[in-house]
């Protein structure tokens, strides 16, 4: 009897680690079978994305923006006297606009920022304005002259500033100027 | 002791087999055996397939291929990731006409009421077929292929199939090209990376071109104002990085809609007597006398063997050179001795054959070859034309004038534009490519041109520009630099009297050239805006200008007035310049 004892219990482990393993197969071929269904969701998706994206890059081609702009926006490139390398030259820009008082009180302030060498001062935004409207008049009338682009057939787009300066005098620019 | 056992009854109980029950309990033990060896063996079986199961087939191909969102064939993108070409899965209609049920003409009606680029006779032709299958439309919108399932016919089919899209539509038409219908590349950078688009590993990364969208719509705009206000047969430009050879942007008009290669816009098919020449890649495949243009390279020749000393050096243009019944003249003739400047700006004829002529031919034939002009020009696109230039044998002194001018060698405008791009580089000859490429995978290049010859032409070109025959192509602030070149067309072998090709080779900015632009005209026909001219400074320096003053900013080129090439050493004998 203890002889079948043995087997018997053999025969139950064994059974046991069967069943077991089976379930352990359901379970991994329910979990790929999941993953699968995501990874083919995720695929259709991709490709709902990449639809969606043709139909938006063949709504926004280049040709069709081309057209908008000559027919209705009419912006053009800005040109070479739009660009600007630095605040010096846009406080240049703003100088006329300057009231007299404030330009007759800033000339003292002017002479020791010239003569200082500095590269680029650092500067407040009241100072600025006062400090810069009387740098030096042909200097300043040269260049604007000489930035002022020719008649532009195309409305002109705003100010284009390439940041070369951590000193930004957005104080000097007009309404909507930047 | 009686071996027999004797019976209560009297008889005889048969004596055991000796060793039986042994045998009987060894076979049972064996069998025992057995089985708990196979009871063993099934788990450890079940183990294995586990493990197998678990580790070696985690993500089996099959379903790997299933879930994949890759396109069957790569995307094309511009420089900056802009799709230009991709693969999207579109509705096809199809019908199988032996199944039909319903009345082919009735359904043909409905059917051409929702799909309106096709007519009721066609898609009746189809229905009607004799054939088993047949496609009736093969890229509808999906709000067309719910109409069409909505009519209930069960011999229309349906179907989702890769069809290769063109956003962009005509724009860089003849650098993309076109794939047929069977998703295989024909024409342009489709045929040419055809293996490395279907590339089965490669196909869910795009492949990057050089080209830049903005810069070539930039490009075809200019040109197509161009080339409708000239009424030219065709108009072709490229703008090249001089460092790295990348072409930016490449244009040739007309042009054509991928998207439904072989039709116009308008539907019709083209035919052998009604073709434009759109699907012609004018940039590559065209072969043209690019005139004047060449004076720049025959001066950098020149100052690169040492026979041109100095920028005074004089040259006779008081009188026509007469060779061999041939007569060589200028068209602005100042008949006096002309520096090297003064024969630049003023594009003379006969001074620049004097200097090709002191160089000599063998010169001049070793710097065309250096530069690649004496084969197809070396980019991916299959569709390139072979040069065409005089044997050795007839290359004599006429030839070697005439050359150095632009006059008895065609050559590709992209042939030009990479001769300019080495000539202003420092004197570097890289092939052109149309592949995006990295940093570190620009090549050294080839030496043509010294880098004193290449400073002392910016220089000049510069002077073309600000003195000479290219003033229309100064825009403010980009230190533009060019030559212009106006060239009788060839027809059939003979020159056309009225009808020119206009070239304009440029360069920005020209104190640290970054981009060539070649823009060339085929028969402009003079206009008002041009005051009846046809010459390259009065028609194609303008739109170098607009072209500029568009590109620059977009490629970080910053315009800048207070800046200039020194130009001035060179002004001392060139203040008279042409007026056209």
């Amino acid at each position: 009897m203890r002889h079948y004892a043995g087997s018997a219990m053999m025969l139950l482990v064994t059974t046991a680690v069967i069943v077991g393993s089976y379930t352990v197969n359901l379970k991994v071929s329910a979990e790929r079978a999941e993953v699968g269904k995501l990874q083919r969701s995720l695929a259709a998706n991709a490709r709902s994305i990449r639809d969606l994206q043709a139909e938006l890059r063949t709504r926004a081609r280049l040709p069709e923006m081309q057209r908008w702009n000559d027919n209705v926006l009419l912006m053009a490139a800005p040109s070479a006297g739009q660009y600007l390398r630095n605040p010096v030259q846009l406080a240049g820009f703003a100088v006329p606009d300057a009231p007299a008082p404030l330009l007759a009180a800033a000339v003292p302030v002017q002479r020791a920022v010239v003569t200082a060498p500095a590269a680029v001062p650092s500067i407040t935004a009241p100072i600025v304005r006062a400090a810069y409207r009387p740098a030096p008049v042909p200097e300043a009338r040269v260049v604007r002259a000489a930035y002022r682009p020719a008649a532009a057939p195309r409305p002109a787009p705003p100010l284009v500033i390439i940041p070369e300066t951590t000193g930004a005098p957005v104080d000097l620019l007009g309404t909507g100027g930047q | 002791m009686a071996s027999q056992l004797t019976l209560a009854s009297g008889a005889i109980a048969p004596a055991p087999v000796a060793g039986q029950r042994q045998a009987a309990q060894t076979l049972a033990r064996q069998r025992l055996m057995v089985i708990m060896l196979l009871f063993v063996a099934v788990p450890a079986v079940l183990t294995v397939r586990l493990i197998d199961l678990a580790v070696f087939e985690a993500s089996p191909t099959a379903a790997r291929e299933v879930a994949s969102a890759a396109p069957p064939r790569a995307d094309i993108t511009d420089r900056n990731g802009v799709e230009m070409a991709r693969t999207y899965e579109a509705y096809a209609v199809s019908v199988e006409p032996r199944k039909l049920t319903g009345d082919p003409r009735s359904l043909a009606r409905r059917i051409a009421a929702i799909l309106t680029d096709k007519t009721e006779t066609e898609i009746y032709a189809e229905l009607t077929h004799k054939g088993s299958y047949r496609y009736i439309s093969r890229r509808v919108l999906p709000s067309e292929a719910k109409r069409i399932n909505a009519l209930g016919e069960p011999a229309i089919r349906l179907g989702r199939e890769a069809e290769r899209l063109y956003p962009n539509y005509n724009l860089a038409s003849h650098v993309i090209g076109y794939a047929n219908d069977s998703g295989v590349g024909a024409v342009g950078m489709e045929k040419a990376m055809d293996a490395r688009l279907g590339d089965k590993d490669l196909r869910g990364t795009p492949l990057p071109l050089s080209i830049d969208v903005r810069v070539q719509q930039a490009l075809e705009h200019e040109l197509q104002a161009l080339f409708v206000d000239q009424r030219a047969k065709g108009a072709a430009g490229v703008v090249l990085d001089v460092n790295t050879g990348e072409v930016l942007a490449m244009a040739s008009l007309p042009d054509f809609n991928p998207n439904a290669p072989g039709k116009r816009a308008d539907g019709s098919v083209y035919s052998t007597a009604t073709d434009d020449g759109s699907r012609f890649n004018k940039v590559t495949f065209g072969g043209y006398e690019l005139g004047s243009t060449f004076k720049a390279l025959t001066i950098a020749s020149a100052l690169n063997a040492g026979t041109i000393k100095s920028m005074n050096q004089k040259y006779d243009a008081t009188r026509p050179i007469y060779l061999g019944g041939f007569r060589i003249r200028d068209d602005h003739a100042l008949n006096r001795w002309l520096t090297v400047p003064e024969i630049f700006i003023h594009s003379s004829n006969i001074g620049t054959a004097r200097i090709a002529m002191e160089a000599g031919r063998e010169r001049q034939r070793a710097m065309l070859e250096q530069l690649g002009f004496f084969k197809p020009i070396a980019i991916e696109l299959p569709e390139r034309a072979r040069p065409q230039y005089p044997a050795l044998s007839n290359w004599g002194d006429l030839a070697t004038m005439t050359i150095s001018y632009g006059h008895g060698i065609t050559v590709s405008p992209l042939h030009l534009a990479n001769a300019y791009a080495t000539l202003v580089n420092g004197g570097l000859y890289r092939d052109p490519t149309l592949l995006k490429r990295a940093p570190g995978d620009v090549p050294q290049g080839r030496r043509v041109f010294t880098s004193a010859t290449s400073d002392t032409m910016r220089a000049l070109l510069r002077l073309v520009v600000t003195n000479g025959t290219g003033r229309k192509a100064n825009a403010p602030g980009y230190r533009v630099g060019g030559k212009t070149g106006t060239a009788e067309k060839i027809e059939n072998g003979r020159y056309v009297h009225g009808q020119n090709v206009s070239t304009f080779a440029a360069a920005f900015p020209m104190d640290a050239p970054r981009y060539v632009v070649v823009a060339m005209l085929d028969d402009p026909r003079g206009s008002k805006a041009t005051f009846g001219f046809k010459t390259a400074g009065m028609v194609v320096a303008p739109a170098i200008t607009r072209l500029v003053e568009r590109i620059g900013p977009i490629l970080g080129v910053h315009p800048d007035a207070e800046k200039d090439i020194d130009v001035s050493t060179l002004l001392s004998n060139a203040n008279d310049a042409p007026k056209e």
